[in-house]
């Protein structure tokens, strides 16, 4: 079946926040349960970042257990690398699963580890922006959605050294088309690289599938400079920058398939948070892209 | 270059400094041995040289990290932890994919002090068996082996007291008189926790002797020779898989 058939069975989640391990714990972190109950309408699930070694901590396990939605984010897979998808990974992700029950997986389509998959080879790098690297990456979304038997949505990663000779929107949009699948766009990655390249926020979005973006990030971030050399760190602030909601307006009025957006600000304590969700709200009730809902049987 | 071997290329700039001066005093030099495309290599030569260690504290962070299963040698041998990521140990580990912790276990164990040497040893062997499989395979039917879990360390007398006590204190305190040798198993539990004890010779040579799939007789045979009653040495290759040393 083709990802426009596929995508109409997808629940429109709405608009959810995102959680990692052990996140909730730090000090002035964000309450998600307390999310809940204040503001119902900007916390409709949860995305649950996840390595499979560690599987769920105490805050994840609390949301499932009042039975609300989720997604399923990886931190652990490099795409690109078929031999990262060992059994005994796979076994466990598949456990995982099972427990979490998301609506979708999804996750950034970079370097979570370099070499194996071992305690100190954490990292995340963006991919090299060539038309092998986007077909290997592909090749890699397929070969986990037919293991796990779910959507899986590539995220274009963040970083500060971005290699290639494709924009970041082309690249995905060719993972998009060979893997015959849906995206997630993280509009605050994309910004920090529009910025690298010296690009319009927006820019390259108007040759851009936007059909294929089932999923929305968005995050804060702060400009940072080392020695003339001007970036963003993708820092998950609760206040997005300009250029990341320029990014965030263009993509939700024009993703006809959209199904969730994700406010990235775990590590922030609630008030801080609201702004930024009350933005979002009433831009998704504005395009009319929200109508949270199970998919249809 | 395929693009995996480019991204490992920028991994090793993004955590070593000297590389990255290195590549733009003599770029040929800096990447020998990468194949590099000529247009790979202008586009790392175009990314402005601050970009590099934007992150000034990824190479800290990554090391740091790594240096938790290092309590001891860390403690003795700071400046090999700060010269890791410029050694040739990590840039191997990157270009092979092999263990980043073993690569710091092997810079570390190249310390010109032998009792400090041989502290970075044990703990890489600790780290090495927290890394094996869970579930080691079985040997074929009527042979064993020592388990994959297992590490057999040979270090100066003392050293294994020593490094708990610098690990525990943070301070190298005494040294040991480091008189003869003595032969250490280093074994994960079934809990995952990982345990270092002294070995008896018998003990030591019956399980050096199955470091490589064994019959099951010759074992038993070995502890005979060591010694035991035929009824007791049946018992010794029995315990030994009865505690997950033998497989």
């Amino acid at each position: 079946m083709r990802f426009a058939e596929r995508v109409r069975a997808l629940p429109r989640l709405g608009l959810g926040v995102s959680t990692e391990y052990g996140a909730g714990d730090a000090p002035g972190a964000l309450d998600l349960q307390a999310l809940h109950t204040a503001a119902p309408r900007c916390a409709q699930f949860l995305e649950v970042g996840v390595e499979v070694a560690r599987g769920l901590d105490r805050h994840a396990e609390a949301w499932l257990g009042r039975g609300l939605p989720t997604t399923y984010h990886y931190l652990d897979v490099n795409l690109d690398e078929p031999e990262d998808f060992d059994d005994e990974w796979l076994d466990g992700m598949r456990a995982l699963l099972a427990r979490v029950r998301p609506a979708w997986v999804c996750g950034d389509a970079g370097l979570w580890h370099v070499g194996r998959r071992e305690r100190g080879h954490m990292l995340l790098l963006p991919p090299v922006l060539t038309d092998a690297s986007a077909s290997d990456i592909a090749d890699g979304v397929v070969r986990l959605r037919d293991a796990v038997g779910l959507e899986v949505l590539p995220e274009n990663p963040p970083g500060h050294v971005f290699l290639g000779d494709l924009h970041l929107l082309d690249f995905f949009a060719r993972v998009a088309e060979r893997a015959d699948t849906g995206i997630l766009l993280d509009c605050a990655h994309l910004a920090i690289f529009q910025r690298l390249r010296g690009l319009p926020p927006t820019a390259g979005l108007d040759g851009f599938p936007l059909d294929r973006v089932v999923e929305v990030h968005v995050a804060g971030g702060s400009e940072q400079a080392v020695d003339g050399f001007a970036w963003v760190e993708d820092d998950h602030g609760p206040a997005p920058l300009d250029d990341t909601w320029a990014i965030v307006e263009r993509v939700l009025r024009s993703a006809s398939n959209l199904r969730g957006v994700v406010l990235e600000c775990e590590r922030n304590p609630l008030p801080a948070t609201l702004p930024a969700l009350g933005r979002l709200r009433a831009l998704l009730d504005e395009v009319g892209r929200d109508s949270a809902s199970e998919a249809p049987a | 270059m395929s693009h995996r071997a480019l991204r490992r290329t920028l991994v090793r700039l993004l955590h070593d400094a000297t590389l990255v001066e290195r590549l733009h005093a003599d770029p040929d030099a800096a990447l020998v041995g990468v194949d590099v495309t000529p247009v790979e290599r202008d586009w790392l030569l175009g990314v402005p040289r601050a970009a590099w260690r934007a992150d000034g504290s990824r190479a800290a962070r990554l090391v740091a990290g790594l240096a938790e299963e290092f309590p001891a040698a860390a403690v003795l041998a700071p400046e090999r932890v700060e010269t890791f990521v410029a050694s040739d140990a990590f840039h191997r580990a990157i270009d092979d994919g092999t263990s980043l912790a073993a690569a710091l276990g092997a810079h570390l164990a190249t310390h010109e002090d032998a009792l400090v040497a041989a502290v970075a040893r044990l703990e890489a062997a600790i780290a090495h068996v927290r890394r094996c499989p869970s579930h080691p395979a079985a040997s074929a039917p009527g042979a064993l082996r020592l388990t994959t879990r297992a590490a057999l360390v040979d270090v100066p007398a003392g050293v294994s007291t020593w490094r708990e006590q610098v690990r525990d204190t943070g301070l190298s305190g005494p040294r040991p008189p480091a008189v003869g040798v003595e032969w250490l198993l280093v074994l994960r539990t079934d809990a995952g926790d990982v345990t270092v004890e002294g070995l008896s010779d018998e003990l030591l040579t019956i399980l050096t002797a199955a470091t490589r799939p064994v019959p099951r007789d010759d074992l038993v045979a070995l502890a005979e020779s060591l010694g035991a009653t035929a009824d007791e040495a049946a018992d010794i290759v029995r315990g030994l898989e009865a505690d997950g040393l033998l497989r």
